[in-house]
């Protein structure tokens, strides 16, 4: 019986300490994301999902980085990284448990492929990225980041449009109101996009 | 107390201490050549580094002893993993094997180039062109095994969805081109006289176009010239039928690119035994570049190609004693000029000009044709985004085309000029209605000097997407062109354009790998040129006709993109009261059933790109126009099978063979009349096969660069 205990005992405290190296690694991965050394967190979701491929924490933060690249680098092969982009999104909507920061990712792609050529693609990629951005609210009408970026993105549009100025502003307040109220419980959860709520607030000053 | 000492004993083992170990090391591929940017970590702890230029990576353990699996990870190469147990520092040498599964991304792959489609289209890539049996380097090849397109077997030219080779038009940066193909003579086939792969996209579409474009009573072909025409590189390649050299040299913010391509079937024919006797084998010399600069919001493209070509061969009609001596001697010229910049964040402009040269003389026995063309076109463009929903463009086209024919025959001469001006404005607005939604509406009005009225062609497309995979769409367009009149044997009567209507309903499934699209349409003809009773040389625009039918493709791709297929069937059903028939009758291009599966697939072991197309096309009717009663002949039905076989003997080598009808079947393609003879004298292939080998080498400094795109 003892054996078995100290069996018990041992391989549990294995798995505990997998689990430990796991969110360890997680945390770093994270912190550098939250740092913006984004080659460095990418290093670090790379090895965890070599390692499993099913993780889909390091899954989010790799893809949510790839197209964060994608906006600052301009990078040769766009239209390739994007097609990967959404069929990465695609597979994880069908098993994931956060489909809203999903819908959210793929938001911000489907922006991505407009503002590569805006000028012809403006008109067929607006209501897709408007309709992924009220996807993710269907899932969680209170994820603040589809908030944000549904709002950033109507006020955006404001040069050529008439927009609800009002009715997308009480979208940002609510934003920066929920991003406030997060208590952090899960440390990997997605919690980023706050200054962007903040950045798109100052269309509010004029009301 | 042992479990308690046990358990106490392992946990000591992971306490953390405050001692580093560094694990330094060094990652090189087969050649010894540094590997940058490989992940290596500590497979449990997930401490790690990345190498650097020079391959040397450094890990910090934060322990004093380290007891894991080393793992090194790289996108091109394959992983390795290695067990260390080490309680000191210590150094590592790693050597990674290429990934066998990346070496067709490296070699064959093009990036992928932004399309500007057209709607309704099908667009494809040079990649689609090169690597297809049965259409090498031949862009019409490609077009003639996608739906509704299909090939005159006798002159290689392009048909479109039951409308004759005239009703298809190419466009080069939205300009039309005057001569896309090269010259034929005979029975010889043409085929486009163009490189693929100085275009970054070409769309394809068999009708209902936009008000763009115009002079197309079927559909058109849109090649867009190249933004970047890529590193600086040198090509050379020899093959069966020729030599060829080229060379792309790249500045600061702008680049050009030269291309001269030796044609010579002398060593050729002799070899394969043709259908006609050479007496002096096609031959052709042709010079192509591209010049392209960047501004700021802006560009310049301009494209150039010049052809000289001499050919001379003695066809005979078997089983009839009448040989004839055919001669050609061509000069051809191409100028192609695109500038385009956005003049407001949301405002385009695009001026494009077109220039063509063509010098042709051609003999027949003792009498000699020379044909001198001048064709000019230009064309003003304004794009205009009014909001996410809704854009717009406007614009104008003018064409000036002056065609000079001087017949020679014994002591005649004679001189006939044809002149074409034509002007054109357009306007097109794209709104999307909402999320499912969208709708396009264009009109384009033309005058012609010739014609007191202006004319007008609306067209417009209606399309609806439920979900983000499927679309139904529907559009309605009107089409005009003018009749070609340039021969001594017609007398256009009547001033004015023949016209078509289209009607197509299109339903689309695209999902990952998978394509699926389906078409129903319907063409009603008006105004075709139809000759008197009374005078066979003298035509109105009094003839009529329809096509109507339906298309079916389908493209697919297994999960590592190695085998890529597509499937394309055609129905038509077409009759014609045109020309010399006073009574519908089904036209002699028409071919009732079309199918064609096109396969391509990409051998590891082997370094091999293989592929094998097979078309099927059902007999055609064909008419004795010498006759008074139309009586029709009917060809064999066609099976060709094609194939080909690019094989990777180094980097930047590369073999290519390619063998056109593999199973050397000889069909009778159609029939050829003489006046005077009641004989319906055969055509069938010139050759049993055609066949192609080729080597390329490439000098780059990419070492990964090669021509398997240029093949």
């Amino acid at each position: 019986m003892r054996k078995i205990i100290t069996l018990v005992l041992i391989a549990s405290f294995f798995s505990l300490q997998a689990q430990s190296n796991w969110n360890t690694a997680m945390q770093r991965g994270v912190d550098y994301f939250e740092k913006g050394n984004l080659t460095q967190a990418t290093l670090v979701f790379d090895r965890l999902l070599d390692s499993n491929p099913d993780y889909e924490m390091a899954a989010y933060y790799k893809r949510l980085i790839v197209i964060m690249q994608g906006f600052r680098n301009s990078p040769v092969d766009l239209d390739a990284l994007i097609e990967d982009n959404n069929q990465d999104i695609e597979k994880w909507l069908l098993k994931s448990t956060m489909k809203d920061e999903w819908y959210v990712l793929q938001g911000l792609n489907h922006t991505l492929d407009l503002i590569s050529d805006p000028m012809s693609k403006g008109f067929v990629k607006s209501p897709i990225i408007i309709e992924s951005y009220q996807d993710a609210l269907t899932f969680n009408s209170e994820n603040p980041r589809a908030l944000t970026l549904l709002a950033d993105f109507n006020f955006n549009s404001a040069r050529f449009m008439k927009i609800d100025l009002e009715q997308n502003c009480q979208l940002i307040q609510k934003a920066l109101l929920l991003f406030d109220q997060n208590t952090g419980n899960d440390l990997f959860l997605p919690s980023w996009g706050k200054q962007s709520a903040i950045k798109a607030q100052e269309n509010c000053s004029t009301l | 107390m042992k479990s308690l000492f046990a358990f106490v004993l392992v946990l000591s083992s992971s306490i953390v201490f405050a001692q580093q170990i560094h694990l330094k090391g060094s990652v090189k591929d087969s050649l010894a050549q540094p590997i940058s940017e490989v992940n290596v970590y500590l497979v449990d702890s997930f401490y790690g580094s990345v190498s650097d230029s020079s391959g040397n990576f450094e890990i910090i353990v934060p322990d004093s002893i380290v007891q894991e699996s080393i793992r090194l990870i790289h996108k091109d190469f394959l992983p390795i993993e290695q067990t260390i147990y080490t309680t000191t520092d210590c150094v590592l040498s790693f050597t990674l094997v290429k990934d066998p599964s990346k070496l067709e991304e490296i070699l064959i792959s093009l990036s992928p180039k932004k399309k500007e489609a057209l709607s309704q289209s099908i667009s494809f890539t040079a990649m689609d062109v090169v690597s297809t049996a049965s259409s090498p380097g031949n862009i019409i090849g490609l077009v003639s095994n996608l739906p509704s397109g299909s090939t005159n077997p006798l002159d290689g030219r392009l048909l479109i969805r039951g409308g004759d080779a005239n009703e298809t038009n190419t466009y080069i940066n939205r300009i039309k081109v005057f001569s896309p193909y090269s010259p034929k003579i005979g029975n010889t086939a043409v085929r486009s006289k163009f490189n693929p792969f100085i275009f970054k996209g070409m769309s394809f579409s068999s009708g209902g176009y936009s008000a763009e474009f115009g002079e197309a009573l079927s559909g058109i072909l849109d090649l867009q010239t190249l933004d970047d025409l890529g590193e600086s590189r040198k090509d050379y390649s020899v093959s069966s039928v020729g030599v060829s050299a080229g060379t792309i040299v790249k500045g600061e913010g702008n680049a050009y690119s030269v291309h001269l391509n030796y044609l010579n079937l002398a060593p050729y024919t002799k070899v394969i035994k043709q259908s006609y006797q050479s007496i002096k084998p096609f031959e052709s010399l042709s010079l192509e570049s591209s010049f392209q600069t960047f501004f700021k919001d802006g560009g310049y493209k301009l494209f150039t190609q010049m052809e000289v070509s001499k050919v001379k061969i003695i066809q005979d009609y078997k089983p009839t004693p009448i040989v004839d001596t055919l001669a050609l001697q061509s000069y051809q010229g191409y100028i192609n000029s695109y500038l385009y910049k956005n003049i407001l964040p949301f405002l385009k402009l695009e001026v494009s000009t077109g220039i063509g040269l063509t010098k042709q003389d051609q003999g027949l026995n003792n009498s000699l044709m020379n044909l001198y063309d001048i064709e000019l076109l230009q064309k003003v463009k304004l794009s205009y985004s009014w909001s996410n929903y809704l854009s717009s463009f406007v614009g104008v086209e003018y064409q000036k085309s002056i065609s000079t024919i001087d017949f020679k025959e014994a002591l005649l001469y004679d001189r006939l000029r044809f002149d074409m001006n034509r002007f054109s404005a357009f306007v097109q607005n794209n709104w999307q209605i909402n999320n499912d939604l969208s709708l396009e509406l264009g009109l384009r009005a033309t005058k012609y000097p010739k014609v007191n009225s202006v004319d007008i062609q609306p067209r417009a497309l209606l399309k609806y997407s439920w979900n983000t995979r499927e679309s139904l769409g529907f559009s309605y367009g009107k089409f005009t062109q003018n009749f070609d009149d340039k021969s001594r044997e017609i007398i256009l009567k009547q001033p004015g354009v023949m016209k078509v209507e289209h009607y197509i309903v299109r339903y689309n499934y695209s999902y990952k790998r998978r394509f699926i699209q389906g078409e129903v349409f319907y063409k009603n003809y008006n105004r075709l040129a139809l000759a008197s009773m009374e005078n066979n040389h003298e035509y109105f625009l009094n003839g009529k006709g329809y096509v109507k039918g339906f298309d079916v493709f389908y493209k697919s791709s297994n999960k590592s993109n190695r085998f890529k297929y597509w499937i394309s069937y055609t129905f038509l059903d077409s009759k014609r009261k045109a020309l010399y028939w006073q009574d519908y009758l089904q036209p002699d291009y028409i071919y009732k059933h079309n199918l064609s599966l096109v396969s391509k697939y990409w051998i590891d072991a082997l370094k091999s790109q293989l592929s094998v197309t097979y078309n099927y096309s059902s007999p055609r009717k064909i008419y004795n126009p010498y006759e008074l009663h139309p009586i029709s002949y009917k060809t064999s039905q066609v099976n060709n099978i094609s194939f080909s076989w690019a094989y990777l003997l180094k980097a930047q080598k590369i073999i290519y063979l390619s063998v056109d009808n593999l199973l050397g079947l000889n069909p009778v393609y159609g029939y050829t009349f003489l006046p005077n003879n009641n004989h319906a004298i055969e055509q069938r292939p010139v050759a049993k096969r055609f066949i192609y080998i080729g080597f390329m080498w490439t000098a780059s400094k990419d070492k990964r660069s090669n021509q398997l795109e240029n093949l």
